[in-house]
């Protein structure tokens, strides 16, 4: 290995591996849960970064650079294996607007703050890939709507309703946790 | 403002995603809903809860090292 190839990779190991946690983190929540694959996707977002290393302009955002192009390398490949549109079933509890369970029971919310953080990530985990892209999307990595509609080849009424009904899910779900806990009738 | 245009447009009015004019709108008809304005206490703090729980790092120590390997390699 020349001294030159040798010392971009100690540059890059000092600068990007700090940031594998968040990378796996993430991958993670987009993987479903799965982590083979969030490995995987991890690995395929370093090897990418680093061949661009040389592009990366030093003194900036390196973790959100990383998280960037993880993302990219993620909604890619869920690009190709959604070739063809994937019909949304109609879904009644999705549908139910906010003022049925979880908010009648408890209007103010305080639920919320007594779930587990494993309990909301199994609840993410279990929404169908075309749900849970959006949510991570929007409500863990801060895209818009129109940034999310454009990454995931879908229009932005569509990202919208999606979000929609991926919220009113997971309300379900922690609602359902909460009945069982105790913490809400 | 009708309390249904309100519900509907609530997400986009927490996402920061409804032009300056139609937040007014909802801005008005919350001061004057107290309904709509427990909706929208209740839609807050879920999402807040949401984006707390899930968003934190994982441990990867044995990533770490295979990546490590993977990069030696890439580099030679």
């Amino acid at each position: 290995m020349s001294e030159q190839a040798d010392d971009k990779r100690r540059d890059f190991e000092k600068e990007a591996l700090v940031h594998l946690d968040a990378l796996f983190g993430l991958a993670l929540r987009l993987t479903g849960g799965d982590e083979p694959r969030a490995q995987d996707l991890v690995q395929d977002a370093i090897l990418k970064a680093f061949r661009s290393w040389d592009r990366f302009e030093a003194g900036t955002n390196c973790r959100a650079w990383l998280m960037t192009i993880l993302r990219n390398t993620f909604i890619n490949e869920f690009r190709k294996t959604k070739a063809r549109p994937v019909p949304l079933e109609y879904d009644p509890i999705a549908d139910r607007p906010s003022s049925d369970g979880l908010f009648a029971a408890d209007p103010s919310g305080e639920m919320f703050d007594r779930v587990m953080d494993g309990d909301v990530v199994r609840a993410i985990q279990d929404l169908p890939e075309e749900f849970r892209i959006p949510v991570i999307l929007s409500d863990l990595q801060g895209l818009s709507y129109q940034e999310v509609a454009d990454l995931m080849d879908i229009p932005v009424g569509t990202v919208k309703s999606r979000l929609f009904r991926a919220r009113k899910r997971l309300q379900q779900a922690l609602y359902e946790y909460g009945v069982e806990m105790g913490y809400v009738r | 403002m009708s309390c249904d245009e309100c519900l509907e447009v609530l997400y986009e009015f927490l996402d920061g995603e409804l032009d300056s004019a139609e937040r007014l709108r909802v801005r008005a008809h919350i001061e004057s809903c107290a309904e709509c304005f427990q909706h929208l206490k209740f839609e807050k703090r879920f999402l807040e809860q949401l984006r707390s729980a899930a968003d934190h790092d994982v441990p990867s120590d044995s990533l770490r090292s295979r990546l490590l390997e993977v990069l030696q390699r890439e580099a030679s």
